[in-house]
């Protein structure tokens, strides 16, 4: 039985996914300083989403090639993007020089484990960790809030409309298709479309002060924006200089829409040798690509529509099953 | 009928064969039972009224002899083979002391014994309701242990109930010495890191516990009863603080669950920060933390786990060794780790204070399985943090995590009340709210 | 099974080798950096922080410094470690110190260097050194003041209410307002007099490189217009007697900009307290209070329209008026700040008096 806090505490992690390294920068690339415009319209844009996947895809089973030929490909992406984005980060920032294998492997390894294990484990620790990213995140912003200035914002609208528009299309696609792998749990349509409403709405307040305080022009130089900002914080006058524990809050949403991805797979694919050789080829491609940079520019600059092409073949091909009793 | 028992019990020299009349014979075991009792019951009532005035009496059969002999039970044997068994326990247990473990500034101040009895009695003044069920089981092949089973009769128990018997009619054991092997034998099957049976010495706390619908498991010759099932909170918070108001003692909750982050986190914090994210400490702190380990060969992982190591046999050694023995035992060990340790040039002082505070945090949890699963997690934390510094870190917290959170007791998640989150035990045992 | 597969991602873990395991005493802090350009090739200043194994008290840090030279900013980094024993660590960096030479052509490749790199975080102070190189300010460690970058960083910090012309931005600030051309920058400069490391004019920059400098009285009327709190004095003489001068702290400003297309108005609104009366006013009368308000408007806005005019003239907007344009207008005009009219407004509010009412001679 999972209760409806669990819910919500598994929706915010997965909303929020894909914000870390791929997510704002993109979006502040596209439409410079009226992000919160676009923010608030990819939000109508998601929930409509989830709407549909509500409707016609959740709650079905079947067993045929396709399907399962259609599930392995979208959860094995998901998990390959997150993997990408714990190497990029944790190789940007914490450890500089250690190889990309010895910081990849404990954390897919360990996803894997959380997903054995069932998933009441998954949910339970959903709810744990709830409490902890947002109070971290709540106050870092909080403090980074005195040196922003509402003049990073004026004048309004000066983006053109197309690109609000794109970009609005962009957030509703990074933050509505990870909820596809949702298709085995039952969540009720309210409830689910409530919970993305709010665990969109602590993303738009990141997003609000990321460019509150950094300004309109270094938001497009950064790479990792929302690392940036948290290199500002000074609380009290003497604690400042923590933004590397605080970074490792972007974590915990990796990790958790990995878990789950390994809990689908786990249903479809029983046998733990060809999973371990799915987690091996995991790690050799993100190494792989993660070196050479003309591959890992490629996949950043077109995930969107990666994203969107993988999501709509998962909707059709589900769509034309059957409901399950 | 008396050369029968004379000869299976040959050479036990304490059974006593007394012969009161021609028709009438005792049989006893002098080293269990008591003299006063068998002149009042037995003897004397036997020799003017010719009958037998005790109570507790039962006919028993010939094959019951031997159980009823082991349980101080005296056996009057008549010329027509009639057999009849009357209790005279002689009481070989300690008086009520004060309990030893779990000490209390206010509430009550007795503790359970190693008779079985008398437990049972410490526990019927407090809770008197006819609900309160009472299951006995024998366990152990040569020791025949009585073990009860109490329970108040719930809704929400029965299946628990059903569980916790069928466990222990599973158990298979040449004998049971103490309450620990039946813990261990139930906990066996859970596999897991972190204990999941609390054994306790209060009677006032297992009352408590019954009114809340666990299931107490009372062990004859042991001083512990085991409470099942138990979450992770209840090894946090012991039960005494029910017995203050609700809203000052939060503080005192804040500051055992800051305890708990501390005795984990706090040495693999100070070697993660030192090593490899130097940034976190300000810059004067700094420059003293380079000068104070300017002479010390060791690398700070190697002198950390030399630090814990030591101090866990300083641990060790004050359990053991017995107080009488004088203090030149305390002078040395502050010896070694005052000044001498400093001054010859092995450990530096910032290592001595870290590893100091770990520990005087690691001392609120008074349970020796909890801080035995502890003291495991502590060690992989540092090894985390000595391989991939704050990463490293993160990893074991979320290792430790899923530990937690795939543990149950009894088919219930260990984790409540947090998560799944049940409001109404969150604020009773976690946060103390005012009651209406 | 289970244990056997421990063991072997522990040992691949450990034989692996901690990469990034750096042992503390084997960094040395960098506190300072000093960078100019001579004869093509960059020189780069470290100032190092190290035991201070001479005095008693050997808790302390003295400042030591290295230099080198090379091609690009990055190669005369690399050149420093040549006689370094340790690693170098750029976290705890202070200060940075400019020579003007830099600080007119070479702006962009500093900007791009220490934005790009990973070590170095952006919190730091910058600074030009006038007419000093930046080598000979971090050599003169005292005895007092053993490490010169703490010096510095205490001198931009600590006097910020008693001097106009301390601004300690943080480097990311100043970056984001050069690159984005919202505002021109001004940075502080520090020049050294007998061994004294004094702060200079504020240097003002146009969208490349400097093009004015604001002395003190100048730099005050700034502090007036772009702060929230400022401490300037304004001085006017009597009436009477012209030696003597009534002098007032502002300590409050709100300023507006209206502006219009063809001209542009400044109101500031000020709040301010009397320090000094030397000129035996009765405060109390409404009369001489209306007339020494007069007095100190016409000052101000006259100081105002001096420091303005200036601007104008070497085309430095360093108040974002032409932002202020594009945020009204949505169209950008980069000569509206120095081709259009202006007019000044002063509101000044005299309310407090300090802690006696008058000093008089009984005598007279």
């Amino acid at each position: 039985m999972i209760t409806n806090k669990q819910k919500f505490s598994l929706i915010y992690f997965i909303t929020n996914s894909f914000f870390l390294a791929s997510g704002y920068s993109l979006i502040f690339k596209v439409s410079g300083k009226d992000t919160w415009l676009s923010m608030i319209l990819g939000t109508l844009i998601g929930a409509f989403f989830i709407y549909l996947m509500n409707k016609y895809i959740f709650n079905k089973n079947s067993n045929n090639i396709l399907t399962k030929l259609v599930t392995y490909s979208f959860h094995i992406f998901i998990i390959f993007i997150n993997i990408l984005v714990v190497r990029i980060f944790a190789t940007s920032f914490f450890l500089t020089k250690t190889p990309g294998i010895v910081i990849t492997l404990p954390f897919i390894s360990l996803a894997f484990m959380c997903s054995k294990k069932g998933i009441n484990t998954i949910v339970k620790m959903s709810e744990l960790l709830l409490p902890i990213s947002l109070f971290l995140i709540t106050i870092s912003m909080i403090a980074v809030l005195k040196d922003g200035s509402i003049n990073s914002f004026l004048p309004l609208l000066t983006v053109p409309k197309r690109k609000i528009f794109i970009s609005s299309l962009y957030y509703g696609i990074f933050t509505a298709i990870p909820h596809l792998m949702l298709y085995n749990i039952n969540i009720d349509e309210k409830i689910h479309i409530k919970s993305y409403i709010y665990s969109s709405l602590i993303s738009i307040f990141i997003g609000i002060i990321i460019i509150s305080t950094l300004g309109p022009y270094l938001i497009k130089v950064f790479r990792f924006p929302e690392y940036m900002v948290l290199k500002q914080i000074k609380l009290f006058n003497f604690i400042e200089k923590i933004e590397n524990l605080i970074g490792l809050v972007w974590f915990f949403d990796l990790f958790m829409s990995s878990s789950v991805c390994f809990y689908n797979l786990n249903k479809v694919i029983n046998k733990n040798f060809i999973i371990a050789i799915i987690i091996a080829s995991i790690v050799y491609f993100v190494e792989f690509v993660s070196k050479n940079y003309e591959y890992a520019n490629y996949i950043y600059k077109h995930l969107p529509i990666l994203l969107f092409i993988i999501g709509s073949i998962f909707f059709i091909i589900f769509y034309r099953n059957k409901k399950s009793s | 009928m008396v050369d029968k028992i004379k000869k299976i019990y040959k050479n036990n020299p304490d059974l006593i064969i007394k012969n009161i009349s021609d028709d009438v014979t005792i049989v006893y075991f002098e080293s269990i039972c008591s003299s006063d009792r068998i002149n009042e019951f037995v003897t004397k009532p036997l020799i003017y009224e010719n009958k037998v005035s005790a109570p507790h009496i039962i006919y028993i059969k010939e094959n019951e002899i031997e159980k009823y002999l082991n349980n101080a039970f005296a056996i009057i044997i008549s010329s027509n083979n009639n057999l009849c068994a009357a209790e005279v326990r002689g009481d070989l247990s300690r008086s009520i002391d004060s309990p030893e473990t779990e000490p209390s500034i206010n509430g009550p101040k007795d503790a359970l014994t190693e008779n079985i009895q008398l437990n049972l009695g410490l526990i019927k003044r407090r809770i008197k309701t006819k609900d309160l069920k009472i299951i006995n089981k024998s366990i152990g092949k040569y020791t025949d242990t009585l073990v009860q089973v109490l329970y108040i009769k719930k809704e929400e128990n029965k299946k628990i109930v059903k569980r916790v018997l069928d466990n222990l009619d599973e158990i298979n054991i040449s004998g049971i010495i103490d309450s620990s092997n039946i813990s261990n034998a139930l906990q066996e099957k859970v596999k897991s890191d972190f204990p999941t049976i609390m054994p306790s010495e209060r009677p006032d706390e297992i009352s408590n516990a019954l009114i809340e619908g666990k299931i107490v498991i009372l062990v004859d010759n042991s001083p512990f009863a085991l409470i099942t099932p138990s979450y992770f909170t209840d090894f946090i918070n012991p039960v005494v603080d029910r017995y203050s108001k609700a809203i000052p003692s939060n503080f005192i909750k804040a500051i055992r669950y800051l305890c708990l982050i501390i005795t984990l986190i706090e040495p693999a914090f100070y070697i993660a920060t030192i090593n490899y994210n130097q940034e976190t400490i300000p810059t004067s702190l700094l420059i003293n933390f380079m000068i104070q380990r300017e002479g010390v060969p060791f690398p700070s992982v190697a002198e950390a786990i030399i630090m814990l190591i030591i101090y866990e046999m300083l641990r060790e050694s004050d359990i053991r060794f017995p107080s009488k023995y004088g203090t030149a035992i305390s002078i040395l060990g502050a010896l070694i780790l005052g000044d001498a340790a400093v001054k010859a040039g092995i450990v530096s002082p910032i290592m001595i204070i870290t590893i100091a505070i770990c520990f005087i945090s690691s001392l609120v949890f008074t349970n020796q399985d909890f801080s035995n699963s502890l003291r495991i997690y502590r060690f992989l934390f540092l090894l985390g943090a000595a391989i991939l510094g704050l990463y490293g870190i993160l990893l074991v917290f979320l290792y430790f995590l899923i530990k937690l959170c795939s543990t149950y007791t009894l088919d219930r998640s260990y984790t409540i009340p947090i998560a799944p989150y049940k409001e109404k035990y969150f604020y009773k045992y976690i946060w103390r709210k005012r009651e209406k | 099974m289970k244990i056997k597969k421990l063991i072997i991602i522990f040992v691949i873990l450990i034989t692996t080798g901690c990469f990034n395991y750096v042992e503390i005493n084997n960094l040395v802090i960098v506190s300072g950096i000093g960078i100019d350009y001579k004869d093509n090739k960059y020189v780069v200043t470290f100032e190092n922080l190290y035991q201070n194994k001479e005095s008693s008290d050997s808790n302390f840090a003295t400042g030591i410094t290295k230099t080198a030279t090379g091609d690009t900013i990055a190669n005369a980094f690399d050149n420093i470690t040549l006689s370094l024993e340790k690693n170098p660590y750029y976290a705890h960096l202070k200060v940075v110190i400019i020579s003007s030479e830099i600080a007119n052509n070479h702006l962009d490749e500093l900007f791009d260097f220490f934005l790009r790199n990973n070590d170095i975080r952006n919190i730091f102070s910058l600074v030009i050194s006038k007419d000093i190189t930046p080598q000979e300010i971090f050599n003169s460690s005292s005895k007092y003041y053993p490490v010169v970058s703490e010096r510095i960083k205490n001198l931009l910090e600590n006097n910020i209410y008693s001097n106009y012309i301390s601004k300690n931005k943080y480097f990311k600030n100043i970056a984001s307002n050069y690159l984005s051309g919202e505002k021109n920058i001004t940075l502080s400069s520090i020049y050294k007099k007998d061994d004294e490391l004094i702060l200079g004019n504020l240097f003002v920059f146009d969208k490349k490189k400097v093009v004015g400098s604001l002395n003190q009285e100048q730099a005050l009327i700034l502090s007036i217009i772009d702060n929230n709190k400022p401490s300037s004095i304004i001085k006017v003489p009597c009436k009477i007697d012209s030696d003597k001068k009534l002098v007032i702290r502002i300590y409050e400003s709100k300023t507006k900009f209206s502006i219009k297309k063809n001209e542009y108005k400044i109101t500031n609104n000020l709040s301010a307290e009397i320090i000094e009366n030397s000129c035996n006013i009765n405060l109390e009368n409404k009369e001489s209070q209306k007339h020494i308000t007069d007095n100190f408007e016409k000052e101000i806005s006259n100081q105002t329209i001096d420091l303005i005019n200036y601007l104008k003239i070497i085309n430095s907007d360093i108040l974002g008026i032409n932002n202020k344009y594009f945020v009204k207008y949505r169209s950008k005009n980069s000569n509206y700040f120095k081709d259009k009219n202006f007019k000044v407004d002063t509101i000044l509010n005299i309310n407090k008096k300090g802690l006696i009412f008058e000093v008089k001679n009984d005598n007279e």
